[in-house]
């Protein structure tokens, strides 16, 4: 083992030394032997006279010698050609050879001999006008200079150097120059100038090479594409090759298809002879089989008609009775098909009766407007209803009712239409004739009742209409924080700290009735922030369900208010709802349902402008993108009656402008998508001057004017809007 | 003169009037369809014995619930039962309600107000 490894480090140990000692040798002969053949040249030269191929060979010794670290040769071979140039008065030569043995003198470290032949090199290329030659002749003078540390010496030769590079414009000897000026710069200890070089040089340093990349990227691109080519061509080369193949490969398949069919038409045709052979025996015995059957039909054919002719007589019987019966079957069909169609219509003219009542009950959306708390359980019984509610605003007062008609489904709703018909006419005309502070509670349940008496011509006679509304009806003023209450049958519940207070309704109702004289009575309640009123129809309490098939009743409906009133009143509503349906379970319901709950807000007042404007006959066109700022202004002008136009942009301003010429005033958003707030109004003020356009901006007020006198606004409200400063400023215009 | 007699259903309440054996009485749920279809046959018997009533009638609603239609009728039986009074025989009204039924109260103490026929008030624990 050990002998092994001795072997193998003896081995190693060889390559490592004697092989490179031995390429050396080899070099140095190849060398000589070089230099030999060209001295023997030189001397046929110098025979043959021909002294620029004499010097040619010892510049190619010198050379020789130079490379392979001979310096003191390569001087001597230099000279000697020097001299041979000289004598032919090459001056290119001379400059040449000079700058090699500079060159040479300076790998000696002979910065003096060194500098002296460049200067004479120089001194030729100077001669030559060669611009290339005389900057080499510069540089190399000023590195020897540097060498011998003359850094001011070398930095003038450089200044020199680099106009030549300059006039050269060849980056890369502006680059040299720049980087010897930097050393010799700093050689001097002027670090200020060698900065300045340095970055000079770094400069066009970053430049050369970034000229360089750009070459190699060129020059790879073009390589890619040459390579993409190549491939493409080869593809293509394949494909059609393939292509060949496929063809061939498909002409071969036929050929065999072809003698393969050929196979098997010979195999048919054996096959069909074999097949009429056979067919001709089987025909025999078809013969026979059928001659067979027609023997036993026949004989089965004369008992078939003798029992036919006895079952004849009874069938027609039969027959005629079938037809009476399916006569019949489709007379009773008929009249089934004519009484559902008539459901049909009848349920369809009530579904759209259901629409006409539906369209009369005040929208929710006006009802929160006055009532922002409050909740409305209304399920009628059948499709239309004879519960109905109904709402009214009168300047800030809110009259609201909730009602029982006698009887539900369609008689039910005949009263409730004449119901509603009739409260709106009496609030209207009390208000008209008196005066909204004179309006009370009682007297709207009185004139209900004479209207509803005379209409139906109800005299008291047995045998004719009793039909009438039970009612609760309130007047809410909100800013005299007073209720007001006038109930027929049916009662106010009020909650105020946490206790329930019963207002009861009259014991009449709003009819023909033995107390029809007597008026009904006003009940004045103060109320106070957070009360909670119900009013409601009986149908909730009278209900009948739950585990003995009782009536909900007033009692249970007062305990489950107590418990929810506090809730927020949709989650109020659901749980009437749910309470409701639970109770009810399986048994039908009896009655229409309506239960109005309202929490009242005696802070509504403050919203309330002391200064009051009846617009009622102006119209506002309000340009505004914003929905939150559009909400804001219209309840902001809710409390002038004002008529409100909307635009949600610039050109739908314009659009509605155009369509409607009642636009008394225009509230103009600035800051709007598509046309902006000026442009529209520019547009508007085209169209018609003298409607006053007033800008509401959230910008800059004194900018926001400036610009909007510019356009022809009016006048600019600043956004958040100041209740009594907007109403009083469109005041002003609409006024005029 | 016959007795009439009709059994409760599901939206009709029991009638039971019996001259003889002076039982006036109306019981249980009334919400018919139809209720001057339902009644017809009592206010029929009723007009007949108003004729000639007994001496004395003690008629009784145990009414467990009642549409706003068939309020009208209880009414105009009442205005019956008024007139049997007014012809000097004695008419009173048994009104009887579930003990926890205040509205059920309530609408006797309404009738009462109406006609001059005297009410008997009475809390019942339950109506059969």
């Amino acid at each position: 083992m050990k002998k092994i490894l001795q072997y193998c480090i003896a081995y190693i140990l060889l390559f490592v030394v004697f092989i490179p000692l031995a390429v050396a040798q080899t070099m140095d002969k190849n060398v000589e032997e070089k230099i030999n053949q060209y001295k023997k040249q030189a001397e046929t030269f110098k025979e043959e006279n021909n002294t620029i191929q004499e010097a040619d060979n010892y510049n190619k010794i010198a050379y020789l010698y130079w490379e392979n670290g001979m310096l003191e040769e390569a001087v001597e071979y230099f000279s000697q050609s020097l001299e041979l140039n000289k004598q032919h008065n090459n001056q290119n030569g001379i400059k040449s050879v000079y700058y090699n043995i500079g060159l040479i003198y300076a790998d000696m470290e002979s910065y003096q001999l060194a500098l002296k032949n460049f200067r004479q090199g120089t001194e030729y290329a100077r001669n030559l006008s060669q611009k290339a030659g005389i900057y080499t002749g510069l540089i190399n003078q000023a590195s020897a200079l540097k060498s011998l540390s003359q850094p001011n010496e070398a930095l003038t030769i450089l200044n020199e150097a680099l106009s030549y590079a300059q006039e050269l414009n060849n980056l890369k000897l502006v680059r040299t120059c720049y980087g010897m000026m930097a050393e010799n710069y700093e050689a001097l200890g002027d670090s200020e100038n060698a900065m300045k070089y340095f970055d000079l040089f770094a400069t066009v340093d970053k430049h050369i090479k970034a000229e360089q990349i750009k070459d190699i990227e060129a020059k790879s691109k073009e390589e890619v594409r040459k390579a993409e080519m190549d491939k493409a061509q080869s593809q293509k080369e394949l494909t059609e090759r393939s292509s060949e193949l496929e063809k061939t490969k498909q002409s071969l398949e036929q050929t065999k298809e072809l003698t393969e069919k050929q196979k098997l038409e010979l195999e048919l045709n054996r096959l069909t002879i074999r097949e009429k052979e056979a067919e001709l025996r089987n025909k025999r015995l078809i013969i026979y089989g059928i001659l067979l059957i027609f023997v036993v039909i026949f004989f089965f054919s004369i008992l078939v008609y003798r029992q036919f002719q006895a079952k004849k007589k009874a069938n027609k019987k039969l027959a005629e009775k079938n037809t009476q019966i399916i006569k019949q079957k489709e007379e009773i069909e008929a009249q089934r098909d004519l009484a559902n169609k008539q459901k049909m219509d009848i349920t369809d003219s009530i579904e759209y009766a259901k629409r006409i009542q539906t369209a009369l009950l005040p929208p929710l959306s006006i009802i929160r407007r006055s009532l922002p708390e409050h909740f409305i359980l209304f399920k009628p019984r059948d499709i239309v209803s004879g519960d109905f509610y109904w709402m009214m605003n009168k300047d800030d007062k809110i009259i609201i009712a909730a009602a029982d008609c006698t009887g539900h489904g369609v008689p039910g709703a005949f009263m409730s239409m004449l119901g509603t018909a009739f409260l709106n006419e009496i609030v209207n005309k009390i208000v008209e004739n008196k005066h909204i502070y004179s309006l009370q509670a009682n007297e709207v349940l009185n004139q209900l009742r004479t209207y509803i008496i005379e209409s139906l011509h109800q005299s008291g006679a047995d045998n004719e209409s009793k039909d009438g509304i039970d009612i609760a009806l309130c007047i809410i003023d909100p800013g005299k924080q007073k209720l007001q209450f006038a109930g027929a049958h049916n009662p106010l519940y009020l909650i105020r700290n946490k206790e329930l207070k019963v207002f009861k309704g009259d014991r009449m109702p709003v009819s023909i009735h033995q107390k029809a004289d007597i008026s009904f009575v006003n009940h004045e309640i103060d109320i106070y922030k957070d009360d909670v009123i119900y009013i409601f129809s009986d149908g909730f309490v009278d209900q009948i369900g739950g585990p003995k098939k009782r009536k909900f009743m007033s009692r249970n409906f007062k305990e489950l208010l107590l418990k929810i009133h506090e809730k927020p009143m949709d989650v109020q509503e659901q749980i009437l709802e749910r309470t409701f349906e639970e109770w009810k379970g399986d048994y039908i319901q009896l009655d229409d349902i309506l239960v109005v709950g309202i929490k009242l807000e005696t802070s509504n007042r403050k919203l309330v402008p002391k200064d009051k404007y009846d617009w009622s006959d102006k119209t506002i066109l309000i340009a505004e993108d914003t929905e939150m700022n559009y909400i804001f202004l219209v309840e902001a002008l809710k409390t002038t009656d004002v008529n409100i136009l909307r635009a949600q942009n610039g050109h739908e301003a314009i659009v509605v402008f155009k369509e409607n010429p009642e636009i008394d005033l225009i509230l103009m958003d600035i800051n709007m998508p598509g046309i902006d707030g000026f442009e529209t109004t520019k547009e508007i003020k085209k169209l018609r001057n003298d409607v006053p356009v007033i800008a509401q901006t959230a910008l800059n007020v004194e900018d926001a004017k400036e610009k909007a006198a510019e356009v022809g606004c009016d006048d600019v409200i600043l956004k958040p809007i100041q209740l009594k400063l907007f109403l009083s400023t469109l005041n002003k215009y609409l006024k005029s | 003169m016959k007795p009439l007699l009709i059994e409760a259903q599901e939206s009709t309440p029991k009638v039971y009037l019996d001259r003889e054996n002076s039982k006036f009485e109306i019981s249980g749920k009334s919400f018919p369809e139809e209720s001057r279809k339902f009644y017809a046959p009592v206010f029929t018997w009723l007009e007949e014995y108003a004729k000639d009533p007994n001496e004395e009638t003690w008629f009784a609603f145990k009414m467990e619930y009642f549409n706003s239609s068939s309020s009208l009728i209880l009414l105009e039986i009442m205005n019956i039962l008024d007139k049997i009074k007014k012809s000097g025989k004695e008419v009173k009204v048994i009104w009887g309600y579930l003990d926890d039924d205040d509205d059920m109260l309530e609408a006797g103490e309404e009738y009462a107000e109406l006609v001059n026929v005297p009410f008997e008030y009475e809390a019942l624990e339950d109506i059969d």
